[in-house]
C-alpha cells in the first residue's frame, strides 16, 4: 500500500470478503474530526443486494487494490448499521466538492480531493486538493493530461494543497462546532474582523448564518463593522436571533451600530437599544440614530475623550485606560459643565506634560470644528485644511456632541474606500 | 447536511410592500429581456417568416413552462444563497459536473456566435462590414464588462428594449386575420418533418435557453434576495417570462403576416426587416437593425461572462471582474476566449449569419431538457429546499415538458437521418 493516497483511490471501488467475494461499495469515510489530522476511523459500504449501509472499521481493511478494497477474515460478519454520529465528520457528505476557508489564505477554495497518509494501520487526513490535478485526477484523466503538458511544455502542473490545520469545513452541521473546536477554527477566530467579513459576505446565505453565529459577541461585532453593506448585517443579525443581536450591536462602534440600526423599523431598532444594559450607550445610539443623512452628524462617532477644565494630566491618562472604547483617541477635548467646547489637546501634549498639570493649561483656545449639520464634504474639506486626524462636531449652542474621524469622513466621500 | 429552514423574520427591515416590490424586480425581467437577443430574434422571424402562424400554439406551453422552470431557478437561488452550477458540482460531484458543464458551454458558444452574428447582421443593414463592425464590437464588449460601469449600461440597453413594441405596432397594423390566427394559437398542430421539428425545437430553445437559468439564480444570488422577499420577487420573473412570450407572438405574427404571405425566403436581416415594413416603411431595416444590435450587444455583454462565472463557481475558481487577472487567471481566461472565439468565427467569409443565430437555438433546445433534469432533482432535494421543495403541480409540467422535448429532439434526429 501507498503511504500517501487519495480518497479518489477508495471513493466507489467495490468491497471484497477476505474469500473474494463481493460485499458492497464505499460510499464514504468517517473520522471523529478530533486530532490535527483526524482518523478515518471507518468507511461506509453500501451493501450489495440489502443496498444497506454499514460501517466498515478501518482497521478490517487488509489491502487497497485497482481493483477494490479487501477486508480482512471475519470483518464481513461484524458489520454495523450506520448512523451519523454527533461530531463526525463525513469526507464526501461534508467535503468532497464543498467549498472550505482556507484559513490560511483567508479565502474559500473548493474541495477537489482529499489527501490520506496510510501508515501503520492508521488512515488520516493531511490536505485538501483544491488544484486541478485533483479535478483531472477525479476525471481519470491525470495521468493523459501529465503526458501531454510534458510532451508539450515540458511542464507539469503542480499540486495545490492547503494543510487540513488550515481547512475550516462550512456545512451547516459542521460548522458551529467545528469553528468553536476544531485546529482551523481556533485560526479562523484569530483571523482579523475585516478579513473574516470578506469570507463571510461570499458564502450562500445559510452557512453565512451559521459560521457568523459561532462567533462570540465581540468578534461577531467587528465582523459586522466591517460589513460592507448594511444590509448584509441586518441578515446577520437576523440569524442570531433578537438575544444576541442586541449584545453584539451593544459591542459595535456606535457609528457602526447606528448604521445598520438604520436600516431597521424604528420599532424594531428602539427595541434592540432599549434592551441594551449600558444607558449612556443606549443614549449615544439614539442620539446618532437621530442625525440627518448626510451631514456631519451621520459620519461622527460619540466614543470620544472628553475632560473637563480642572482634570488633571493623570486624570487624563486614567480615563483613558479605563475606558472601554474611545474611538478617536489622539484628541482630547476640553469641555465646561454644559459640555460647550472649550478646547483641545493631543495625546502627544498630554505625554511630554507633567501629570499634575490641568487640562485647561494644555488645551489650544482656538478649536477647529464641524457644525453638526455640515456636509460631508465640508468636513472632508477641514480635514484637507488643516490636516488633523480627527475633527469635533458642535451643535448651535457650540456643545460637543461627536468626532469625526479622518477615515469616516474619508468614507462618506467615497463609498468604494471601505470596501478595498 | 439535514437543512430545516425557518424564516426567522423578526427584524423588519424599513422597506415595506410596495417600494420592496421595486427594490427586487430586476433579475427576473433582464432576464426575459436578454432572452430576446439575437438568437431569439432570428428565430421568431424565421418561424413566423417559413411556418407563417402555424407554430403560434407552441408559445402558450413555452410561457407555461417558462414560468415554471424560472421560478424553479428563483426559489433554489432564494433558498440555499447558491448558483446553479454550485449546486450541481455539490450534488452530482466533478465528473458529471465537468460533462454537463462542457454541454453547456459548448451551447452558450453557440449563443455567443449568435450575438456577433447578430452584431454583424444589424450593422451589415447600415453598409458596415463585419470585419469592422464585429473586431470593435468584440473589444467595446470586453471593456465596458472588464474595465467599464456595465452596471450603468445596462439601463440603457433595457430601455431600448422598448424597441421590440413596434413589432406589436406592425403587427396590428397589417392586419392579420384574427381569425385565423385565434385558431392556430388554439389548436395544436404539428408537421412530422425535420425542418418543422427543429423549428419547434429552436423556438422552445431560444425562450428557455439553458444558460439563462444559470444567469438568472446567479443574478438572484448577487442580489441576496431573501425567502421573507420571495412573495414579493417571485412577480419579477412571471412578469417578465410573460412579456417575453408577448413579444415572441408578434414577431412570429408579424412576420407570418408579411414575408410568409407574400412568400419570400429569408436569407439575412435585411429579409427579416420586411415584417416592420407595415410600421416604418421603408426605415424599416433600420428599426429592426437597431433593435437586433441592442438585443445583440445586450446579450454579448452579459452571456459570456456569465458563462465564465458559473464553469468559474463549478470548478472553484476565483471569479469577478472585481477580481486581478492574477487572482481569477481561470475566468479571465474563459471570458476573453468566448468573446474572442465567438468573435473571430463570424469572420470567417460566408458564413451565413442569420442560419447561425438560428441553428444555436435549436441546440439550446437539445440540452434543455437535460439541464431541467438536473434541475428537477436538486429541487426536489429535501435536505437542500426545505419545505420549498417543487409541489406536485411543478413536478408534473416541467417532468412532462422535458421528457417531450427530448422526444422531440429524438425524433427530429431520426427524421432527418431517414429523409437523407
Amino acid at each position: 500500500m501507498d503511504v500517501f493516497i487519495f480518497l479518489t483511490d477508495i471513493i466507489g471501488k467495490a468491497a471484497y470478503s477476505a474469500e473474494g467475494r463481493r460485499l458492497g461499495k464505499i460510499l464514504d469515510g468517517v473520522s471523529d474530526g478530533r486530532d490535527p489530522y483526524p482518523r478515518i476511523g471507518y468507511l461506509i459500504c453500501r451493501r450489495r443486494r440489502s443496498r444497506k449501509r454499514v460501517r466498515v472499521p478501518w482497521e478490517a481493511v487488509s489491502g487497497l487494490k485497482k481493483e477494490g478494497i479487501f477486508l480482512g477474515e471475519g470483518a464481513a460478519e461484524k458489520f454495523e448499521p450506520f448512523k451519523r454520529r454527533p461530531g463526525e465528520v463525513l469526507l464526501v457528505a461534508d467535503l468532497w466538492d464543498k467549498q472550505v476557508v482556507d484559513v490560511n489564505g483567508a479565502k474559500l477554495e473548493r474541495v477537489n480531493d482529499i489527501h490520506l497518509l496510510n501508515t501503520e494501520r492508521e488512515l488520516r487526513v493531511i490536505h485538501v486538493d483544491v488544484g486541478v490535478r485533483g479535478i483531472l485526477r477525479r476525471l481519470n484523466a491525470l495521468r493523459l493530461f501529465d503526458a501531454v503538458t510534458a510532451w508539450l511544455f515540458d511542464y507539469t502542473v503542480k499540486e495545490r494543497f492547503v494543510n487540513w490545520r488550515f481547512v475550516q469545513p462550512l456545512g451547516e452541521q459542521l460548522a458551529a462546532a467545528s469553528v468553536q473546536l476544531s485546529v482551523a477554527g481556533q485560526r479562523l477566530r484569530d483571523l482579523h474582523p475585516a478579513d473574516l467579513a470578506d469570507i463571510i459576505e461570499e458564502l450562500p446565505l445559510p452557512e453565512r448564518a451559521a459560521v457568523f453565529a459561532a462567533f462570540d459577541d465581540e468578534k461577531a461585532a467587528g465582523i459586522l463593522e466591517a460589513v460592507n453593506e448594511p444590509e448584509m448585517a441586518v441578515d446577520l443579525l437576523e440569524a442570531v436571533g433578537e438575544e444576541r443581536a442586541g449584545d453584539i450591536i451593544e459591542e459595535m462602534d456606535p457609528d457602526e451600530a447606528a448604521d445598520v440600526l438604520a436600516e431597521l423599523d424604528e420599532n424594531q431598532a428602539e427595541k434592540l437599544i432599549g434592551a441594551m444594559e449600558d444607558e449612556e450607550h443606549a443614549d449615544d445610539l439614539r442620539e446618532l440614530l437621530a442625525q440627518e443623512e448626510g451631514t456631519a452628524g451621520s459620519i461622527m462617532t460619540t466614543e470620544y475623550l472628553a475632560v473637563k477644565e480642572g482634570d488633571t494630566v493623570a486624570n487624563v491618562f486614567h480615563r483613558l485606560k479605563t475606558a472601554e472604547d474611545v474611538e478617536a483617541y489622539y484628541y482630547v477635548y476640553v469641555v465646561d459643565d454644559d459640555d460647550v467646547l472649550l478646547g483641545v489637546f493631543s495625546l502627544r501634549d498630554a505625554l511630554r506634560a507633567r501629570r499634575t498639570t490641568p487640562a485647561a493649561r494644555l488645551a489650544s483656545e482656538r478649536v477647529v470644528a464641524a457644525k453638526i449639520d455640515d456636509r460631508p464634504e465640508r468636513v472632508f474639506e477641514l480635514f484637507g485644511k488643516y490636516g488633523f486626524a480627527a475633527l469635533p462636531v458642535v451643535d448651535d449652542d457650540d456643545k460637543l456632541r461627536g468626532v469625526v474621524t479622518l477615515y469616516d469622513a474619508v468614507a462618506a466621500m467615497h463609498p468604494d474606500f471601505e470596501k478595498e | 447536511m439535514a437543512f430545516s429552514f425557518k424564516p426567522q423574520t423578526w427584524l423588519i427591515p424599513r422597506v415595506k410592500g410596495f417600494a420592496l416590490l421595486l427594490a427586487l424586480l430586476g433579475p427576473g425581467i433582464i432576464t426575459s429581456n436578454v432572452d430576446n437577443d439575437a438568437g431569439g430574434i432570428a428565430t421568431y422571424s424565421i418561424c413566423g417568416a417559413r411556418f407563417g402562424y402555424s407554430l403560434l400554439w407552441s408559445l402558450i406551453p413555452i410561457s407555461i413552462l417558462l414560468i415554471v422552470v424560472q421560478e424553479m431557478c428563483f426559489r433554489m437561488g432564494v433558498v440555499t444563497g447558491k448558483g446553479l452550477s454550485d449546486l450541481i458540482r455539490e450534488r452530482f460531484g466533478v465528473r458529471i459536473t465537468f460533462y454537463l458543464m462542457v454541454a453547456v458551454f459548448a451551447c452558450n458558444l453557440g449563443n455567443v456566435f449568435a450575438e456577433f452574428a447578430g452584431i454583424a447582421a444589424s450593422l451589415a443593414i447600415v453598409g458596415v462590414s463585419k470585419y469592422v463592425s464585429v473586431p470593435i464590437a468584440a473589444a467595446l464588449v470586453w471593456l465596458l464588462v472588464v474595465k467599464g460601469n456595465y452596471k450603468r449600461v445596462e439601463k440603457i440597453f433595457l430601455a431600448a428594449c422598448v424597441v421590440y413594441v413596434s413589432y406589436i405596432i406592425a403587427g396590428v397594423m397589417v392586419k392579420p386575420p384574427w381569425g385565423e390566427v385565434a385558431a392556430e394559437v388554439l389548436v395544436p398542430r404539428l408537421n412530422w418533418n425535420g425542418d418543422a421539428l427543429a423549428m419547434l425545437i429552436g423556438v422552445v430553445g431560444t425562450t428557455i435557453a439553458p444558460w439563462m437559468q444559470f444567469y438568472l439564480q446567479a443574478a438572484v444570488v448577487e442580489k441576496g434576495v431573501k425567502v421573507s422577499e420571495y412573495r414579493f420577487a417571485k412577480w419579477d420573473v412571471i412578469t417578465g417570462s410573460i412579456g417575453v412570450n408577448v413579444v415572441a407572438f408578434f414577431i412570429i405574427l408579424a412576420c407570418g403576416a408579411t414575408i410568409f404571405v407574400a412568400q419570400i425566403p429569408i436569407e439575412t436581416a435585411a429579409d427579416a426587416a420586411m415584417a416592420l415594413r407595415p410600421l416604418a416603411g421603408k426605415y424599416a431595416s433600420f428599426l429592426f437593425g437597431f433593435g437586433l444590435l441592442n438585443a445583440s450587444l445586450f446579450a454579448a455583454s452579459i452571456l459570456p461572462l456569465s458563462t465564465a462565472f458559473f464553469i468559474s463557481e463549478a470548478f472553484g475558481w476565483e471569479a469577478g471582474v472585481d477580481k486581478k487577472f492574477s487572482e481569477a487567471p481561470q475566468f479571465y481566461s474563459l471570458y476573453t476566449g468566448t468573446v474572442a472565439v465567438g468573435a473571430v468565427a463570424i469572420l470567417l467569409p460566408g458564413i451565413p449569419l442569420l442560419t447561425i443565430m438560428y441553428l444555436s437555438q435549436v441546440f439550446n433546445g437539445v440540452v434543455l431538457p437535460v439541464v431541467i433534469a438536473f434541475m428537477l432533482i436538486l429541487i426536489n432535494d429535501r435536505r437542500l429546499m426545505g419545505n420549498y421543495v417543487n409541489g406536485p403541480i411543478r413536478n408534473v409540467v416541467a417532468t412532462g415538458a422535458s421528457v417531450l422535448l427530448a422526444g422531440l429532439c429524438a425524433a427530429m434526429v431520426i427524421l432527418s437521418i431517414v429523409r437523407r
